[in-house]
């Protein structure tokens, strides 16, 4: 079958470069938004994840880590520790610090981890420095200009930096691990802590000790981690997700209107053709099938451009700015791929109407 | 002005058998009321295959509107069209979008090629759209295309032929999916002398040898020499050569011309008339 809609196209390339222009840049515009808040969800949720603990103890009325208070009895986690099927319990501790750095102030969220009891090897050693040293997460570490053995003074308190590794980046707040001792020192708020995380025995489903942990805690909630990983996630991200949607409509929009624009254009200046393909037999369908090719065509052309852009800009855009932190995966790519299809089949919608009014007599007139 | 209505009496003309177009008080009226234009007017006409009608008249008198509800692209007010024994007035459309793709080829004065299309494609879609595609589709046009002289130019876009190339691709396209009746509106009036001329020959030669039927509208004398019929279309209607009427004589002013043939003369007429020994085979593009 002769190529009707790519021969068209190719015959006006301008035109053609002005249409994959303006859908590569709307999908480009959609990728990078949409990587950002997976990013950000990512992080939030793999940082809560990677802590020791099957269970999360927090305050009632807690959402997440960063956006909200948690203050528990720091005495509850002996009943905690009693709960049938429960090994071990840690204390979790955390607030945003502010430290100087060479007369610059940078902030970090300073967090401390504590065994509080229970059987086995403690675990999440990785989350405890040496006494006088501190973990911090590399987005923070490049933003500060910091490096290992560099220092950190907090009034003063100083920290050397024992460790710079991804530890958690959530937009403008990156964590950071002193040991229990200096938090206690610096922040201590005698017989409270923030939360426990619990780990579960083996073969014991952490659900099965969610109602024990909040019958002996009073004024707790109490989560799987995985559940508190996704609220503390939603909560993250949940704020500039209506901001995130409306860029997504403008950019769906702008590819929209450029594409729907070009095809328009280019069927107009082709309705005479058109009127030709009907008197020579070409079927309204087959027609159609040639504006909607041509539309695809462009979409997905402007797509695959899009697509390669948006992964080197966020490559680009992730060393110039650190806390710019994306990630892409291949289902969203895939829905970027149905809105691109959709944006053309959207597109083809008025060019098939003045397709359908095309009066084939009219190629008589000279 | 004496004038007279030419091929009515349908009954006595040729046998069913050869007739390819049978148009019978075919009338089409643009706008309502006053401003009411009956375009074509009651018109009859029965043309047999291998058949070249001419149909002439000044501007204006419904010959291309005629030609368009033949090759059903319009609807008539009323009356009937049937070709080669199909009657399209009552077709619904996408029945007489597969009635054009197999029973009609058209021909335009500005040729209608799809420019961003080279040569071959040209003909080619004609085949895809009548459900022949790939390789068979690129060897008909091929052949069809080298037939008429254009084997070098096969994949030359429009814009780089010549109005005669422009118009033998055009050609070939009409022909491509086999029709029994091909349209010409104006076929030579876009051309210099030489090529129109190549154009008037192709046409016989295409109604002689392939026994299509081929109804041309046209103002151009040289098409008189190879029609075996020629029309004069005034007023939406067919009417006799009135003798002192310049504008006819501006027209038809050789002998021997068949204008207003009355019903019986056309029936006389052998279905295929013998080829006339003053036309040569004059192909310059076969001269090579």
């Amino acid at each position: 079958m002769v190529p009707i809609a790519r021969r068209n196209l190719l015959a006006d390339k301008v035109k053609l470069l002005v249409a994959v222009g303006g859908v590569t840049l709307a999908i480009v515009l959609i990728i990078v938004v949409h990587s950002l808040y997976q990013g950000v969800r990512r992080e939030m949720d793999a940082f809560i994840r990677d802590l020791p603990g099957d269970v999360w103890v927090v305050q009632q009325g807690t959402t997440d880590l960063v956006f909200s208070n948690s203050h528990l009895p720091e005495d509850a986690a002996l009943p905690i520790r009693k709960v049938e099927g429960v090994r071990q319990v840690h204390s979790l501790n955390g607030r945003l610090m502010a430290f100087e750095v060479e007369g610059r102030e940078v902030r970090t969220y300073v967090m401390a981890l504590d065994f509080a009891g229970g059987s086995g090897i403690a675990e999440g050693e990785e989350f405890v420095p040496e006494q006088g040293t501190i973990i911090l997460d590399h987005t923070f570490a490049k933003q500060a200009g910091l490096s290992e053995g560099d220092e950190l003074k907090f009034g003063e308190e100083s920290f050397t930096v024992a460790e710079v590794r991804g530890i958690g980046n959530v937009l403008v707040t990156q964590f950071a691990f002193i040991t229990p001792e200096a938090y206690r020192a610096l922040f201590d708020v005698p017989g409270a802590v923030n939360y426990f995380l619990v780990s579960v025995d083996a073969g014991v489903a952490p659900e099965n000790v969610i109602e024990p942990i909040a019958e002996v805690v009073p004024g707790s909630a109490v989560y799987t981690t995985d559940a508190f990983a996704g609220r503390a996630s939603e909560k993250g991200t949940g704020d500039f997700l209506p901001i995130i949607r409306v860029i997504l409509v403008i950019s769906f929009i702008v590819g929209l209107a450029v594409l729907s624009l070009v095809i328009y254009s280019a069927t107009i200046e082709r309705a005479r053709e058109y009127a030709i393909m009907k008197v020579i037999g070409a079927s309204p369908l087959g027609l159609y099938r040639i504006v909607i090719s041509q539309s695809i065509f462009i979409a997905v052309v402007g797509f695959g451009a899009g697509v390669g852009l948006a992964f080197g800009f966020n490559e680009v855009a992730g060393d110039l700015v650190p806390q710019f932190i994306t990630y892409i995966r291949p289902r969203d790519i895939a829905l970027v791929f149905g809105i691109t299809i959709l944006m053309s089949l959207v597109a083809s919608y008025l060019p098939i109407n003045r397709v359908a009014r095309v009066e084939p007599a009219s190629v008589f007139r000279a | 002005m004496t004038t007279m209505q030419v091929e009515r009496g349908l009954d006595s003309g040729p046998s069913s058998a050869e007739t390819i177009l049978d148009v019978r008080a075919l009338t089409r009226v643009f706008g309502a009321g006053r401003a009411a234009v009956r375009a074509v007017d009651n018109i009859n006409l029965t043309v047999r295959r291998g058949e070249l009608v001419l149909v002439m008249g000044p501007s204006g008198s419904g010959k291309t509107t005629l030609l368009t509800l033949i090759g059903g692209l319009l609807r008539p007010t009323s009356g009937t069209v049937r070709v080669d024994g199909l009657e399209i007035t009552s077709l619904k459309e996408r029945q007489l979008t597969k009635f054009r793709r197999h029973y009609l080829g058209f021909i335009f004065q500005s040729f209608n090629l799809l420019d961003s299309l080279n040569a071959r494609e040209n003909v080619e879609v004609a085949l895809n759209f009548a459900g022949v595609g790939g390789r068979k589709a690129r060897k008909r046009a091929t052949a069809l295309l080298t037939d008429l002289g254009m084997a070098d130019r096969l994949k030359a876009k429009p814009q780089t032929l010549s109005g005669g190339e422009r118009q033998r691709v055009s050609i070939a396209r009409a022909l491509a999916n086999d029709p029994q009746l091909i349209l010409a509106d104006e076929p030579t009036a876009n051309l210099d002398s030489r090529h129109g001329h190549e154009v008037v020959e192709l046409l016989h030669d295409i109604a002689r040898q392939q026994r299509r039927t081929i109804v041309i509208v046209s103002h151009d004398h040289r098409i008189r020499d190879v029609a075996d019929r020629v029309l004069w279309l005034e007023d939406g209607r067919f009417h006799e050569l009135a003798e002192g009427n310049a504008q006819q004589s501006a027209l038809l002013d050789t002998a021997g011309v068949l204008y207003g043939a009355a019903p019986q003369a056309a029936a006389a007429q052998p279905a295929v008339p013998p080829p006339r020994e003053r036309r040569g085979a004059w192909f310059p593009w076969r001269r090579a």
